[in-house]
């Protein structure tokens, strides 16, 4: 019976009803209306088509009940309580919470976020300035979910990480701003003219923190200002926001302050924090070390060392000769023997050298910690520390008093033991290690960081060769590449036999001499020579025998 | 008569209220009810009608429920609460007290006309 004009009269009439629920059950029943009135009037005799258009008529100026049923079922009670300025308010709170020991940082950003993005939405009276601060925190969301996912790849993904970091912070004052003048502007509009609303300095304010989050990040001693520095800063942020708040609220006499708008794009972009940041944070949580690890019963889980290749210094070219899915998988080489070193060659350009642990009589001893580093060119006076930041908290070491770092500088190589480590509140995590450097040294470059490994936790042990640049032997602890010379690495495992050319050094002990303990050293051209304990070539063999007493890697 | 807008505004929700004491209706018989009952004085403005029952319905005046009719329509039919009722009954008290002193004023005027 409905005619296309009825139609027509009611897809207008019923048009400002947000709800779509409600814009159905409204349509529906004024539908059955004009279709009762058809009916009678045909009943009275008029043709069809004046009917309806008589039916159409009586029911009225269609713009007059559109306005009247849109003001009507504009707003959803349920979300008038909650209005966007709160979600705002949290949302500024939660997008910015940088605070890095907490591990479920992405999906606390994320939620802030969200929170921005509904008030986006339901936001009416949204003026230009609002909408600028709006468009950075879409911007500012993509940013902080790609900071944690390239945080959690391998160098240089860290690096990038916290450059992405920094970029995000300086983004955050540009939301900020825009956000809290807009909010200034429009709680004015509606105040006594010539009133200044005092949020708007709070665009201001978080630039000032920003500077002072980075100020901290350089300067951990005075990290403990930072909670409550943030916290302050929230609370007079979340009462200004209120404040706006309320000065809109009663210009509108209550109602009208905001409404839910695009309940689908809501719900899309709550479903979009929810993909993004819940495997973010699981990833996060795996990643981040556990505090309550053992000392000397760490897995090598807990630990994961990023060295870029050119550090460890293998050449680019031989990158090319493994290709990635034909990497040796050095979990079988794990299984084979107790006493391993376990490398990974993960991406083009990068090798993530995990924990490589050795475990005699059910303990594992921790070797390698932390990446390689080069320092600043530039001459260093008296008294210069060097400092690793444990940023990320990605190491967990057990004893770190046992911690050994050698670098070399102006040619020369030394060893020094950290002169100070200073802890998390756990105990457990090292925040950082302070280094003394030579003095006046000009050119430093960090070699390795690793631990000793006192003698009486072992008795017998055999000695190991990693990646030709640490090996352990039973008097004098630890080894470390010397002096420059190429060499070729073999690895062996059960996928077979990879190759790869290292800029391998010569190898020296602590007290110079060469390491004791039984090892072997590939050739090129295949042969094996394996040594006993006190440095005396036994037998040479090719590689498949030396695999049998759990060498895994070989050195030439 | 042509009643002007201005006059039924105030007691269109009273009206609403007073047909739907008679028994659950739907909206189109809420007009028809009225044209029989008032003799066609009150030929609401049907499209008025709605927003009218819908802000009683969320006031609480009423609750509707949609029922199928033979020739498949649904219809949206609509109830007196408890509370509808006794809006209704002070709606109808204040209406009274006005009409009286309106009809007392127009009364007035006549008499000092005379």
């Amino acid at each position: 019976l409905l005619t296309p004009d009825m139609d027509k009269y009611l897809n207008k009439v019923c048009a400002d009803i947000v709800d779509n629920k409600t814009r159905w059950e409204v349509r529906a029943e004024l539908e059955a209306h004009l279709e009762d009135k058809m009916e009678r009037l045909i009943g009275d005799g008029l043709p069809e088509n004046v009917a309806a258009d008589k039916a159409i008529h009586e029911m009225g100026n269609p713009d007059e009940l559109r306005q009247t049923l849109g003001q009507l079922h504009s707003r959803v009670p349920p979300f008038d309580m909650r209005s966007a300025l709160t979600k705002l308010a949290f949302g500024v709170f939660f997008s910015t919470f940088s605070i890095d020991t907490w591990i479920l940082r992405p999906i606390t950003q994320a939620f802030g976020f969200f929170l921005i993005f509904m008030a986006i939405f339901q936001l009416r009276k949204c003026n230009f300035k609002l909408k600028i601060g709006f468009i950075i925190a879409i911007v500012n969301f993509i940013m902080r979910m790609a900071t944690f996912a390239i945080g959690l790849t391998p160098s240089p993904g860290m690096t990038v990480s916290i450059i992405l970091t920094v970029l995000a912070n300086i983004i955050d004052c540009g939301m900020m701003y825009f956000i809290y003048v807009g909010l200034g502007e429009l709680a004015e509009k509606y105040s006594t003219p010539g009133d200044v609303h005092p949020i708007r300095k709070y665009g201001i304010y978080n630039i000032i923190l920003t500077a002072a989050v980075v100020i901290i990040i350089v300067m951990p001693p005075i990290a403990f200002l930072m909670l409550p520095m943030l916290v302050l800063y929230v609370i007079f942020a979340i009462k200004n926001i209120n404040s706006v708040k309320n000065i809109l609220i009663e210009a509108d006499e209550g109602d009208n302050v905001c409404e839910l708008r695009g309940f689908g794009r809501v719900l899309m972009a709550g479903l979009a924090v929810i993909f993004i940041a819940v495997p973010l944070g699981v990833a996060h949580i795996i990643v981040t070390p556990d505090v309550d690890a053992q000392p000397y019963m760490m897995s090598n889980e807990n630990i994961s060392i990023r060295a870029e290749l050119d550090e460890l210094r293998v050449e680019d070219e031989l990158l090319e000769a493994i290709p990635d899915d034909e990497l040796p998988n050095f979990e079988g080489a794990v299984k084979a023997t107790n006493s391993f070193s376990n490398h990974e060659l993960k991406r083009k350009g990068l090798v993530s050298v995990y924990c490589t642990s050795f475990a005699f009589e059910d303990k594992v001893i921790l070797a390698e910690l932390v990446d390689f580093d080069r320092m600043p060119k530039g001459r260093y006076t008296d008294s210069i520390y060097y400092t690793i930041y444990n940023f990320p908290n990605i190491f967990n070491i057990p004893e770190p008093d046992r911690l050994l770092m050698l670098y070399e500088a102006d040619g020369e190589t030394y060893f020094y033991e950290p002169i100070n480590i200073t802890y998390h509140e756990d105990g457990m995590r090292i925040k950082h290690i302070d280094f003394r450097l030579p003095e006046n040294a000009d050119d430093v470059r960090i070699l390795k960081l690793s631990t000793l490994i006192p003698t009486e936790e072992y008795s017998d042990m055999q000695m190991n060769i990693n990646t030709g640049l640490t090996y352990v032997n039973r008097s004098s602890l630890i080894c470390w590449p010397y002096s420059e010379t190429e060499s070729d690495i073999t690895y062996v495992s059960d996928k077979g036999v990879g190759y790869k050319r290292f800029n391998v050094v010569g190898l020296i002990t602590t007290d110079g001499e060469a390491p004791k303990g039984s090892y072997s050293i590939t050739s090129q051209d295949g042969m094996v020579y394996n040594y006993d304990e006190d440095g005396n070539l036994i037998f040479a063999h090719n590689g498949a025998l030396a695999e049998q007493n759990g060498f895994k890697l070989y050195v030439e | 008569v042509k009643l002007s807008k201005e006059l039924t505004k105030g007691t269109t929700a009273l009206i609403v209220l007073s047909v739907l004491k008679r028994g659950e209706m739907y909206g189109y018989q809420i007009i028809r009810e009225l044209e029989v009952m008032s003799d066609n004085v009150f030929s609401l403005n049907e499209g008025t009608l709605y927003p009218i029952l819908h802000s009683l319905e969320k006031e609480g005046c009423l609750t509707c429920f949609w029922e199928e009719t033979e020739s498949a329509r649904k219809r949206k039919y609509y109830k007196l609460t408890d509370k509808g009722l006794r809006e209704l009954e002070s709606q109808t008290q204040q209406w009274e007290v006005y009409s009286g002193a309106v009809k007392k004023v127009l009364g007035g005027a006549t008499l000092a006309h005379a």
